[in-house]
């Protein structure tokens, strides 16, 4: 069976496609780099499929199918590459460019797999100095009556003493 | 894509344990067509009669009143002293009244599907379980189990015990796939609560046995979890929903039976698919295509990148559309040249002849 024919098996309904009415339709299955339903960015109907995600302990992994993997194995037939914690974002979209086109396994996702690498990495920075949140400001209505139970409140803790 | 003569046989502990030839079935084509007609009109097989009380809206003894009461000519209830005298009755716009063309428990309720069609449906269903990619997308939790489609021993038939299938299903990694399930369990919508039906939750695999020695008692209560005996083989749990890809665990017996199974269905041949080879990148990079195809030429680039001309104003791009405009605007420019010159020969028409006068007055 043909990944060719698999797609057409697929394409009209899978249990990962997220149809939301207007729009484009995307695909949440592991292995689609772009989230989108379509041949090429498919993550069950291709033989060369590459799955970039973040690991448990930081870090990204990098899941490609074996070169010599018969079609019928499933969890054989896959090959994991993790990158530390301290893999900083240059090494790691050289290796996501390194394990598509470089080693001749999917030159059509590069581009796609340096960005998802990349944009991993990125929503996994600590930054040293967070953002500080401040409370919301109130106005109006809402700041009287913020005041006024406050008040009560006081009140309250004076009655209690 | 390399066919796939053997499957693997993985023991009760999940190691593996020898090996089997693939049974002919999971050659056949994959037709969804097919699945979901034959399922749409099996699942109807199922369904229990119902219907409206066969005298419902019928129980009064309403009459028309005629013509002559300024009211409609609907039959009306007799008599008084009660609020429903007077009112209309029987019809399907009437309150109280019967429905529109009431339902008859003799509806027809069941739909034949001829035999080879769903021995196909089968075929085509059995295939698709075979596919770690269709078994996916139907939503099953695969991704740790070793192979598809996935034969344990035989020992396994003589499970007593749920706690042993599941350290089984445990063992073979098939059990993401149960727990799938008992996460989705979720109070059904509507009056379904009321009538046997009270939680909905997803398929879990299905096991197909060869002989039943306790296995279908041991699997009875694990979510999700269905078996059926290898020679009776449903549609309805290989595609539920007319959805294939079920991903169903096998016994060493029930696989080594599928082929005497399907040899002994008189009548019927496996389906054999259309064509040997799908594989479209295969087809084109051929000999046999690439033979015969004119080669390559020089790329065509539709349109550089420059700014669209309107040839009805840009007289170049007029010209290299048709040349014939270029000679026609030159002798635009030769006659307007020569109008201006005054060597243009004045065709004016001067007075009529005298003989076309005469004819004309002597009208």
């Amino acid at each position: 069976m043909s990944a060719d024919l698999q797609w057409l098996l697929i394409r009209k309904w899978n249990s990962f496609q997220v149809k939301g009415g207007h729009g484009p339709v995307f695909s949440k299955e592991k292995g689609n780099l772009l989230n989108k339903s379509a041949h090429k960015f498919s993550g069950l109907a291709n033989s060369k499929v590459i799955n970039i995600y973040p690991s448990v302990e930081g870090g990204v992994t990098i899941t490609k199918v074996k070169a010599d993997a018969k079609p019928n194995q499933v969890a054989s037939a896959r090959s994991h590459v993790a990158l530390k914690r301290s893999t900083g974002p240059r090494r790691a979209n050289k290796i996501a460019a390194a394990e598509t086109a470089g080693k001749g396994y999917r030159a059509d996702l590069r581009p796609f797999a340096v960005a998802r690498a990349s944009a991993l990495l990125r929503a996994q920075t600590r930054t040293a100095n967070p953002p500080k949140s401040y409370p919301q400001k109130l106005r109006g209505n809402k700041k009287a009556a913020a005041s006024s139970s406050a008040k009560k409140d006081d009140e309250d803790v004076i009655e209690l003493d | 894509m390399a066919a796939r003569p053997t499957v693997t046989v993985w023991s009760a502990t999940g190691e593996s344990s020898g090996s089997l030839p693939l049974p002919a079935v999971f050659t056949a084509p994959i037709r969804l067509d097919v699945v979901q007609q034959v399922h749409k009109s099996i699942a109807k097989n199922r369904r229990q009669a119902y219907a409206v009380a066969e005298n419902a809206g019928h129980q009064t003894s309403a009459e028309s009143w005629g013509t002559g009461r300024a009211v409609a000519r609907i039959p009306r209830v007799g008599g008084g002293g009660t609020q429903r005298s007077g009112q209309a009755a029987f019809g399907n716009m009437c309150r109280g009244g019967r429905m529109f063309a009431p339902t008859k428990t003799w509806r027809k309720w069941h739909v034949k599907v001829n035999q080879n069609q769903r021995r196909y449906a089968v075929a085509s269903a059995l295939a698709a379980s075979a596919l770690p990619s269709l078994v996916l997308a139907r939503g099953h939790r695969i991704e740790q189990i070793q192979e598809v489609p996935l034969v344990i021993s035989s020992s396994v038939e003589s499970t007593t015990k749920t706690k042993a299938a599941v350290d089984l299903l445990k063992a073979v990694a098939a059990y993401p796939d149960v727990a799938k399930v008992s996460n989705s369990r979720k109070l059904r919508a509507g009056k379904g609560k009321l009538r046997n039906r009270r939680h909905r939750q997803r398929r879990g695999p299905l096991v197909v046995y060869a002989k039943d020695e306790g296995i279908v008692r041991a699997f009875k209560n694990v979510p999700g979890v269905e078996t059926s005996p290898v020679e009776s083989l449903n549609l309805l749990q290989l595609a539920p929903g007319g959805h294939v890809g079920r991903f169903v665990i096998w016994t060493e017996g029930a696989i080594a039976a599928l082929d005497s199974v399907y040899e002994k269905k008189s009548g019927f041949n496996l389906p054999i698919a259309k064509i040997a080879s799908s594989d479209v990148t295969r087809l084109i990079n051929s000999d046999e295509i690439q033979s015969v195809v004119r080669p390559a030429g020089q790329n065509v680039q539709k349109r550089p990148f420059t700014q669209k001309k309107n040839p009805l104003r840009n007289k170049a791009i007029l010209f290299r559309l048709n040349p014939y405009a270029k000679t026609l605007r030159r002798q635009e420019l030769l006659r307007t040249e020569r109008k201006a010159k005054g060597s243009v020969k004045k065709s004016v028409p001067g007075a009529a002849g005298k003989e076309f006068l005469s004819i004309l007055h002597a009208a």
